[in-house]
C-alpha cells in the first residue's frame, strides 16, 4: 500500500469520487473540497502514537460504532487488544448508564478502528490502551443524535466508569501529529492531566490549536461544538424538546426517568448545570401544553430544585450560589404523598431535607419540612435499618452538623453518623458507608472525645478488602488525611 | 520497440524538435482486457490483404465495430460518468477503478477506468492544463449542446478513446509542462516535458486578462510582436498585411515554437466567440464590463498580429465585431489603462484606446 498525501491531493470532480468513501470516515484528514456535504454520523477521530526504537510515531485512526461495509484499499481494519477493549467497554457501560430513555437505543454499538495510511514495511495491525475511549463515547453521542462531529476537533482522554476523563501517554507527539495529519484541526480535548501539562500543551501548541482540559465527559459534551449553533449539549436539549413536544406520553416518560436519575445523584449526560437548565426548559415547555398531568410538573419541579443543589457549591455564601427559578413550598411536601408511592416519597426526603442544610434559602417551608422529616426518622434503638431509612438519618445528622449551635447538637449528629456507618458497614456496602465515616471525621473537630472510636471505625473499614478506601482519602479532612498518611 | 511506441516517439520528435527530449515515457495498460486488441490474433494472415476474400471482409468488418464504439456502450458510459462524477461520488467504487500514474499523479490529474467499458478511459485534468482536441477525445453528446457548455463539460473531465490501432495523440498544457498521450488498442502512453519557452522580443510588459499562465505568457509575446512593427518607419507600412509580412520574418521576430500555433489560433477563435456574445447593450450601467471587453479586444488585436497572416477572414471579422460595439453609448467612460491609452497613442485605428487615452490627455491638463 502506498502513503498517499491526502492534503495534497488533485481537486477535480475525479479524484473526489475516488476518495469519498475515505473521506467518509476520515473527514479529519482530508482538505474541505473532498469532504462529503452530507457527512456521516457515528464516527470520531482517535489520535494515536506507536513506538519506533523508542520514538513516538503519531497515527490518526478512526473509531466506528458500526463496521464498514466495504472498507477502501488505503484504510486498514485494527484489532483491538485487551486494554482498549476493556476501555471501550467501560465506556459503553457508562453510556448504559447515564444515557437518557429518551437517547438509548436497542442496537448496541459495535466498535471497530480503521487506520488511514498503514505503512508498508512495518503495518500497524492492532492498537492497545485507553485513549480512544472519549472518542468512542463522542462517536455512539453522534451516532444517536444523527448528527456528524466538527472536523476541527480531536480528542484523546480515558474514561473511567464514573465518568471521568483520564490523562493519555505521550500526548504533545499525538497532537503534533493531528496537526500535520489533520489540515482543519484547531481545538483537542485532552483529560484530567496535570497543570505542569497542562500549560506546556498551550505554551507549545499556543498558535496553532486550543487545549481544552475536560475532566468529565459532561464537560467535554459541553464544549464540543456539533452544529454551528449548538455543542453536543444544547444539541441533546434540542432533540429532547423536539422528542417531547405535544406528546404528553413522551414527557410523562422523560420527567419520571430524569427524577429517579436525580435522586440517585446521576445528571445522566447533562452534567448538572447542563440538566438544570434542560429541566427548566421543560418545565415550561410542559407549563404551556395543556395536556400536562400535574404529577409531571411535581416531578420536574422537585428535580429541578435537586439540580439546582447539586451545582451549588457548599463553600461559598448564598450570594454566589447559582439561582434557581422555584423555591420548595408548602404544596410540594404536602401533594408528595399523592403523587408518589411510600417509597419514592421515602427517597425523596433525604433530598428535600439536604436541600435545607445546602440550600436554606430554596426552601420556603423549613418548619413542615422538619416536622415532616422527623416524623419518618427512624427510632435510634432499631436493630436494624433499611438503606432508605439509613440515608434519611444520614441526611439528619448533616442538618444537625449544618445547624449545630451547641456540643450537645453536636453530639447528636455524631451519633447518627455513626450509627449509619455501623449499619452501612454492616450490611457490607462499604460506598454507602464512606460518607458517614468524612462526616465523623468533620465533627471531630469539635469532638475530641470522639477521635479514637472515629480511627477506630476508620480501621475496620480500611481492612475490608473491597472497601477501595484510597478512593476515600481525599473527601476526608485534611488533618485525618495527614494523620492516614503518617501512619501507613 | 513496437509500432505504437516508435510512432509516438517519432511524433515527440517532430513536435518537440528543439528540447532535449527525455524519451522515456509511462505505459498504462488496461489488464488486456481491451477487445481491439484481440483482434489481431484473429487477423487471417494466411491469405493476403489485397485478394478481398470473405475472410478478410469479415475481418474488417469485425475490426470497423470494435474501433467504432456502439451508440449504446458510449452512453451507458457517458450515463455511468456523469451519476458518479457528477451525482453520486459514493458510487465510484462500484463502477470506476483507478489506474496508477506517478506521472500524473505528480502533474495532479487522474485517470479512471470503467469497469464494462475497457475501451474508453475517463481522464481528469489540473486545473491549470488545457487540453487540445484529439481524435483521441471523445465529448459527450458533442452535437446537441452548444459550445459553452461543452466548454464546462471538457473542463471537468475528458473520455479517451483506446479503441485505435494506430496511436492517436493528446496534447495537453499545464502552467509549465507539456503532456502528450498516445492512445490506441495497447493503451496508454504518456509523456512529459517542460514547456519550449517563448520568445522574447523586447521588455515591454503587458497586463493580460487571461487567467491561464500560458495563455498570459502568449499574450505577452502578442503584444510585443504586435508592437515591434511600431519601431518599423510608418513610411514602409501601408497596411496590417504588409506589417506581418515584415514582422514574422526570422531576421525580426524570432519564430513562436510550432507548438504554440494551435493554442494561439484557438485563443484567437474564443476570444472573438466571447467578444461576440458579450457585446454590451446601450443600457449597459457597470463600466467595469464595457472596460474588460475593451481589453478584451485589445488583446484580440495582438493575437491577429501572430494569427491573422495565416487566416485573411480574421480581418474581416475583426471589422465585423467593430462595428456591432455601441461606441457612442460608452464615449462618456474614460478607462484608467495606460494599456488602453498606448494602443490608441501608437496606432488611431485602435479606437477602443481611444477614450482612455482621452482621459489620460484630460487628466494631464487638470
Amino acid at each position: 500500500m502506498k502513503y498517499i498525501p491526502y492534503t495534497r491531493l488533485p481537486k477535480h470532480l475525479g479524484s473526489k469520487a475516488q476518495y469519498y468513501q475515505t473521506a467518509t470516515h476520515f473527514p479529519w484528514c482530508f482538505p474541505s473540497y473532498f469532504i462529503p456535504t452530507e457527512r456521516q454520523p457515528g464516527i470520531a477521530p482517535v489520535l494515536g502514537v506507536r513506538f519506533l526504537y523508542e520514538k513516538p510515531i503519531p497515527f490518526i485512526a478512526a473509531i466506528t460504532t458500526q463496521s464498514i461495509v466495504s472498507v477502501p484499499p488505503e484504510i486498514t481494519s485494527l484489532d483491538k487488544l485487551r486494554n482498549l477493549e476493556n476501555a471501550l467497554h467501560t465506556a459503553n457501560e457508562w453510556l448504559r448508564d447515564h444515557l437518557p430513555l429518551w437517547l438509548q437505543q436497542l442496537t448496541q454499538p459495535s466498535y471497530n478502528l480503521y487506520l488511514l495510511n498503514n505503512s508498508d514495511s512495518k503495518p500497524l495491525l492492532s492498537v492497545d490502551g485507553g485513549s480512544a475511549a472519549l472518542s468512542a463515547v463522542l462517536a455512539r453521542i453522534s451516532e444517536l443524535l444523527q448528527y456528524p462531529l466538527p472536523i476541527d476537533w480531536v480528542y484523546s482522554a480515558t474514561v473511567s466508569d464514573r465518568g471521568k476523563l483520564g490523562p493519555v501517554n505521550a500526548l504533545e507527539a499525538k497532537i503534533q501529529g493531528a496537526l500535520s495529519m489533520c489540515p482543519h484541526v484547531q481545538h483537542v480535548v485532552v483529560g484530567h492531566i496535570s497543570d505542569s501539562e497542562f500549560t506546556h500543551l498551550q505554551t507549545t501548541f499556543k498558535s496553532s490549536i486550543t487545549v481544552h482540559r475536560c475532566h468529565t465527559i459532561q464537560e467535554a459534551l459541553a464544549c464540543i461544538p456539533i452544529t454551528e449553533e449548538h455543542t453536543i449539549q444544547q444539541m441533546i436539549q434540542h432533540q429532547l424538546t423536539y422528542y417531547v413536544e405535544n406528546n404528553p406520553e413522551r414527557l410523562t416518560l422523560f420527567a419520571e426517568d430524569i427524577f429517579v436519575a436525580i435522586q440517585q445523584g446521576w445528571s445522566q449526560i447533562y452534567g448538572w448545570g447542563s440538566l438544570y437548565r434542560t429541566l427548566v426548559a421543560m418545565y415550561e415547555l410542559a407549563k404551556n401544553q395543556h395536556h400536562t398531568t400535574p404529577k409531571v410538573l411535581y416531578l420536574l419541579e422537585l428535580s429541578i430544585l435537586i439540580a439546582c443543589r447539586y451545582q451549588s457549591n457548599p463553600n461559598t455564601s448564598i450570594e454566589e450560589q447559582p439561582k434557581c427559578i422555584l423555591h420548595l413550598r408548602r404544596s410540594h411536601i404536602e401533594n408528595g404523598v399523592h403523587f408518589l408511592n411510600i417509597g419514592e416519597w421515602y427517597t425523596l426526603l433525604p433530598h428535600l431535607l439536604q436541600q435545607l442544610t445546602d440550600r436554606p434559602d430554596l426552601v420556603d417551608c423549613q418548619k413542615l419540612l422538619l416536622k415532616t422529616i422527623q416524623s419518618h426518622l427512624p427510632d435510634k434503638n432499631q436493630q436494624w435499618y433499611t438503606p432508605i431509612q439509613l440515608r434519611l438519618m444520614g441526611a439528619w445528622g448533616r442538618y444537625l452538623s449544618k445547624t449545630a449551635t451547641d456540643p450537645h447538637h453536636l453530639q447528636e449528629a455524631f451519633h447518627w453518623q455513626q450509627l449509619c456507618f455501623e449499619h452501612w458497614f454492616i450490611q457490607g456496602l462499604f460506598y454507602d458507608a464512606s460518607y458517614p465515616l468524612c462526616a465523623m471525621m468533620y465533627l471531630c473537630e469539635h469532638l475530641p472525645d470522639k477521635e479514637a472510636s472515629t480511627w477506630q471505625c476508620w480501621n475496620s473499614f480500611k481492612r475490608k478488602p473491597n472497601s477501595k478506601y484510597q478512593t476515600i482519602i481525599q473527601f476526608m479532612p485534611p488533618i485525618w488525611q495527614e494523620r492516614i498518611k503518617l501512619s501507613s | 520497440m513496437n509500432k505504437i511506441d516508435s510512432s509516438f516517439q517519432a511524433y515527440l520528435q517532430s513536435e518537440l524538435p528543439d528540447l532535449q527530449q527525455d524519451q522515456t515515457f509511462e505505459r498504462l495498460k488496461f489488464n488486456g482486457e481491451n477487445k481491439a486488441g484481440l483482434l489481431f490474433s484473429e487477423m487471417p494472415f494466411q491469405n493476403d490483404p489485397d485478394s478481398k476474400s470473405q475472410q478478410w471482409n469479415n475481418y474488417i468488418e469485425a475490426l470497423t465495430q470494435v474501433a467504432t464504439p456502439k451508440e449504446d456502450e458510449l452512453i451507458s458510459l457517458f450515463d455511468a460518468a456523469r451519476l458518479v462524477f457528477e451525482v453520486d461520488p459514493s458510487l465510484f467504487n462500484e463502477h470506476f477503478s483507478t489506474i496508477d500514474s506517478p506521472t500524473l499523479q505528480s502533474l495532479g490529474a487522474s485517470i479512471y477506468k470503467h469497469k464494462d467499458f475497457p475501451n474508453h478511459c475517463i481522464f481528469f485534468p489540473s486545473e491549470d492544463m488545457l487540453v487540445q482536441d484529439s481524435n483521441a477525445i471523445i465529448y459527450p453528446n458533442r452535437d446537441s449542446i452548444d459550445s459553452t457548455e461543452h466548454l464546462e463539460s471538457s473542463s471537468q473531465y475528458y473520455i479517451l478513446s483506446l479503441n485505435h490501432h494506430i496511436a492517436q495523440f493528446v496534447r495537453i498544457f499545464s502552467s509549465r509542462e507539456v503532456i502528450h498521450f498516445a492512445c490506441s488498442k495497447e493503451g496508454l502512453l504518456i509523456h512529459h516535458s517542460d514547456l519550449p519557452s517563448i520568445p522574447q522580443i523586447s521588455n515591454q510588459q503587458y497586463h493580460s486578462v487571461q487567467e491561464h499562465r500560458l495563455y498570459r505568457s502568449l499574450m505577452q509575446y502578442a503584444f510585443q510582436v504586435r508592437y515591434h512593427s511600431f519601431q518599423v518607419p510608418s513610411s514602409e507600412l501601408s497596411s496590417k498585411e504588409a506589417f506581418l509580412s515584415q514582422v514574422m520574418q526570422p531576421s525580426k521576430v524570432e519564430d513562436c515554437p510550432a507548438i504554440y500555433m494551435n493554442v494561439l489560433n484557438k485563443l484567437f477563435e474564443e476570444t472573438y466567440l466571447t467578444l461576440e456574445k458579450s457585446i454590451p447593450s446601450n443600457n449597459v450601467i457597470d463600466e467595469s464590463t464595457i472596460v474588460h471587453w475593451l481589453m478584451q479586444r485589445d488583446e484580440l488585436e495582438s493575437l491577429y498580429y501572430l494569427v491573422g497572416q495565416n487566416s485573411p477572414d480574421h480581418q474581416q471579422q475583426l471589422i465585423d465585431l467593430d462595428q456591432k460595439f455601441p461606441t457612442y453609448a460608452f464615449a462618456h467612460i474614460l478607462p484608467d489603462s495606460e494599456q488602453l491609452a498606448n494602443a490608441w497613442f501608437t496606432d488611431p485605428s485602435n479606437w477602443w484606446g481611444q477614450s482612455a487615452a482621452m482621459g489620460q490627455l484630460l487628466s494631464q491638463q487638470s
